[in-house]
């Protein structure tokens, strides 16, 4: 085997990989070139279950890798590397064309985070079925005002009631005699350590309908989460319009337009149709192996849903039973002539604990201070 | 350590001895994962074999298993060490009576035997070979923690107060797993290497089946994995992971059955099925239609 040249591919693949969002140092070319000459097996799949152990941190880049690694493989056999295989997602990993419409909803308002959009683009296309890439996906304008960002940072964290462990040392003196006297009357080994009261922050789960109907509001929440996440209250923000879609990181970029970018990038089914239950019954999957009766879980929908509600009282039951608690935080609450009319709203309605307003910064602000 | 494995086919081959069949993929990222020095990664559905892979890489390289199962507020204290006060008070009421003086009872005090070791401290400092660590279940404890053990799992060594710096003389072998309940952080996923157990297909199960229980009636194997992949395309709560498999096979094992029947399935299906939302879908009819795709293959 020709070292340099196999250590050249796995540079130009490395590149490539990071054109699609990898997060690819030197030094992991490095390791996957010490980690080849230790298994010593070249072959195909050899070298995918080696770049796959290292390069691969979660399932979706996976199966980004895969696709990647197929173009690649097909690349080096000399095979003309246009779409191969007919594939709609590999297509996607070459350079886009120049002019291609579906780069359109990266706009002016992007311009700072350019540099970004190739990556962007590729990421969407490697993931995103036809239409949506095809789709005008143009986000809303975000609007950056310090005074508001200022207040919502000053938002106060949401706490429960805990105890903790304190050592003999830190606590209140210790009456010894007292306890060798309990102690040998329990003939127990006694325990020398004090427990204190203190407060922890609560888990808490924001499930954000990000669909067609919720469009007006979209950068209000975004701006109201991007702040409070930046609070390190312990929380967890799912958006979901068709599918649901864990965007907590993406929030914790602290640049606000490169986060705003970030959730787009993550969630492709923005501005969908709202399929409420099938969220629903994703987050109680994802809730039911976690440890979470003492998490509050709040919604923000407007209640409105593509499909009729079938089984949802039964999910958001289970929602309800394994949380501390479900708020629904609506925008349209307290407006003129507004009622829940939706099958979905009622059954909503019927399992949450508070329903508060949430119309607006300020709505959404006294309902997290009313969460404590 | 024992035997450490030479290539990736030791490694399949030693993991198939302790009843535990990785394909090539898994089997190349536990080789990295020794060969490197690196902590292993694992995340999948619950019941896919995270833990069990631990189990059997320990077995295989005949070495203990030390388990650190995560839970939500686990900190520092619970995963490294705690001084044993008992002890140290019982040391010092021993000392008084033998009339020492205070400076040499303080020091005395602090010494590895008042030490009540928890599962990282018993990783980094064993009393035998480098063991296997297993973190279990990751994704349940707190950013916190998951910090701290960014600082372990980088350096293998703690620092405690009264001792010094322990560093570890032989790196141990590190799984930690994770439900993807939510997302580690990418600091530790970028010291580890990154393995995803998925559901077995149909000949990988079937595979696993045989080598678990092959005393079992070949059929009665067969129609089992069928119902169990059958059940797996269902929308349920949980689907039945290949824990459930091996569980629900013991179980008509024990029970004698030889073929899979509507009644048998019945009576059983609390070995599959962890939901009682899960086990209404799974009325006489729906069984009986599962039976019917399964005859006809």
């Amino acid at each position: 085997m020709d070292e340099d040249r196999a250590a050249q591919n796995l540079g130009v693949f490395a590149r490539a990989l990071r054109k699609l969002g990898f997060l690819l140092s030197v030094e992991d070319v490095v390791l996957a070139a010490r980690a080849m000459a230790l298994t010593q097996d070249f072959s195909l799949p050899g070298v995918h279950a080696v770049l796959s152990a290292l390069w691969i941190s979660s399932p979706e880049q996976r199966v980004l890798f895969n696709r990647a690694y197929a173009y690649f493989a097909a690349f080096l056999a000399g095979i003309t590397p246009v779409a191969p295989f007919g594939d709609r997602w590999l297509s996607g990993i070459g350079l886009p064309e120049q002019g291609r419409t579906w780069v359109s909803w990266i706009d002016a308002s992007m311009s700072l985070s350019l540099t970004m959009s190739n990556r962007t683009v590729l990421t969407h296309s490697g993931r995103a079925s036809d239409e949506e890439v095809h789709g005008a996906q143009s986000p809303t304008h975000t609007v950056v005002d310090n005074l508001w960002r200022q207040r919502l940072l000053a938002m106060p964290p949401h706490v429960m009631r805990a105890y903790r462990r304190r050592d003999a040392r830190r606590g209140p003196l210790w009456n010894l005699s007292r306890l060798l006297r309990k102690n040998r009357g329990r003939s127990e080994i006694m325990t020398l350590w004090h427990q204190t009261k203190r407060t922890a922050m609560r888990p808490t789960w924001i499930v954000w309908d990000a669909s067609r109907s919720m469009d007006g509001f979209m950068a209000m929440y975004f701006q109201f989460l991007h702040a409070l996440v930046a609070t390190k209250n312990r929380l967890q923000v799912v958006i979901f319009s068709t599918r649901l879609t864990n965007v907590t990181a993406a929030l914790q970029i602290a640049n606000q337009a490169h986060a705003y970018e970030a959730v787009f990038e993550m969630a492709h089914d923005l501005r969908g149709g709202t399929q409420f239950a099938m969220a629903a019954r994703a987050l109680s999957k994802i809730l039911q192996t976690h440890t979470t009766t003492r998490s509050d879980v709040v919604i923000i929908t407007d209640g409105y849903d593509a499909l009729p509600a079938d089984g949802l009282g039964v999910i958001l039951g289970n929602i309800a039973r394994r949380s501390h608690r479900v708020v629904w935080w609506n925008p349209w609450l307290g407006r003129d002539g507004y009622r829940i009319a939706t099958d979905t709203g009622r059954t909503l309605a019927q399992f949450a604990a508070r329903i508060e307003p949430a119309g607006s910064l300020d709505d959404c602000v006294r309902a997290w201070a009313r969460l404590t | 350590m024992g035997r450490k494995p030479q290539s990736v086919d030791h490694v399949i081959a030693g993991l198939r001895a302790q009843h535990y069949l990785a394909d090539s993929a898994l089997a190349t990222a536990v080789f990295l994962s020794i060969a490197l020095e690196r902590p292993l990664f694992v995340e999948g559905e619950p019941g896919v074999g995270k833990t069990a892979l631990a189990q059997a890489v320990a077995q295989m390289l005949d070495v203990p298993l030390i388990r650190l199962q995560c839970y939500e507020g686990i900190d520092r204290e619970s995963a490294l060490y705690e001084w044993n006060y008992p002890r140290q008070l019982l040391h010092i009421r021993i000392r008084e009576l033998d009339g020492d003086d205070r400076d040499t009872l303080e020091q005395s005090l602090y010494h590895e035997d008042f030490l009540l070791k928890r599962p990282l401290y018993a990783a980094i400092r064993p009393n035998g070979p480098a063991p296997v660590l297993l973190i279990d279940e990751i994704d349940r404890s707190d950013d916190e923690f998951e910090a701290f053990l960014l600082e372990v799992l980088s350096e293998f060594q703690i620092s405690i107060p009264e001792l010094g710096t322990i560093q570890a003389v032989e790196r141990p072998i590190v799984i930690l797993t994770s439900n993807r309940t939510r997302d580690v952080h990418d600091a530790l996923k970028r010291r580890c290497l990154y393995q995803w157990l998925d559901y077995p297909t149909y000949e990988r199960e079937m595979a696993i089946l045989r080598e678990r229980m092959p005393q079992l009636n070949p059929r009665l194997s067969e129609h089992i994995v069928r119902y169990v992949q059958c059940l797996r395309t269902k929308t349920l709560q949980k689907p039945p992971g290949l824990a459930e498999t091996l569980d629900w096979a013991s179980a008509l094992e024990v029970l004698g059955v030889e073929t899979l029947s509507a009644e048998a399935v019945e009576r059983t299906l609390g070995c599959v099925l962890k939901y009682r939302e899960d086990m209404g879908q799974a009325d006489h009819q729906a069984v009986t239609t599962i039976l019917q795709e399964i005859a006809h293959g």
